[in-house]
């Protein structure tokens, strides 16, 4: 998948441990470890608002779109 | 009955957390379809024993007036069939059954945990019209006999199965979408 989650680089930032993330935006952690992981298949526009309030950050911070380059070089062809 | 209790399949599913928003309470009729398969099931197996008990003593019976009397019966009724073996016949179609009913069961036991959209599920209901299809098959070279009904039904638990398929991929998004 060419989107990366880099909620742990921007938590690093932050000096912001997930227990507490998860608190203040009201996910679980389990859920917050699987969008950590790369595991999730989708994120909701509300989760992206939580996190984003509390981080003080914009989407573009958290999620990363990193061009697979076979899936590129088979486009250009 | 030993032999029939081995048909069971351990059914126990791992109960994977389909949502933490609403606690989950089994539909009422799961529960009634839960009560109805095992009146089903005894009623099947007890069949089973009686006609292989049946046809235990059909085999032995040297007096051939309950053979011809069968036989007689069968013919009345437009089946073209071995008479001796009938009741034999007639006990694997009960058992057949009953293991679908045993399946099935299974399925509603997903249903009442709430979590039917299980791999276990695809390949009871795939279990279910294949064997569905091949006692309608035992049929015809047994008692010559088939329905419509029954192969329209392998159509349509083929089709469910396909539909459980997407079903699976669908929970599996809306568990990983936080």
């Amino acid at each position: 998948m060419p989107i990366r989650v880099n909620l742990d680089r921007v938590l690093l930032d932050r000096r912001m441990s997930l227990t507490e993330i998860s608190d203040r935006v009201g996910i679980t952690l389990a859920n917050l470890s699987i969008l950590k992981t790369g595991k999730a298949r989708a994120i909701r526009f509300s989760t992206l608002d939580a996190l984003c309030r509390e981080l003080e950050c914009q989407p573009a911070d958290i999620l990363k779109y990193e061009p697979d380059e076979k899936i590129l070089a088979k486009a250009a062809e | 009955m030993l032999s029939l209790s081995l048909l069971f399949i351990d059914n126990s599913e791992h109960v994977v957390c389909m949502n933490e928003l609403f606690s989950y309470t089994a539909p009422v009729i799961a529960r009634v379809l839960n009560v109805a398969l095992i009146i089903v099931m005894g009623l099947l197996a007890l069949f089973a024993v009686f006609l292989v008990a049946f046809g235990i003593f059909m085999l032995f019976d040297p007096d051939p007036s309950m053979a011809t009397r069968v036989s007689e019966g069968l013919k009345r009724s437009g089946y073209n069939t071995v008479e001796k073996v009938a009741p034999f016949f007639a006990a694997v179609l009960a058992l057949a059954y009953f293991y679908i009913a045993s399946v099935v069961r299974g399925i509603v036991k997903t249903l009442t945990n709430g979590n039917p959209f299980v791999e276990g599920n695809i390949s009871r209901l795939r279990k279910t019209w294949i064997i569905v299809a091949l006692a309608e098959i035992f049929r015809i070279f047994a008692i010559n006999d088939t329905t419509l009904s029954s192969w329209f039904l392998v159509f349509v638990i083929a089709t469910m199965a396909e539909v459980f398929r997407i079903g699976l991929e669908l929970k599996r998004d809306q568990e990983l979408t936080v």
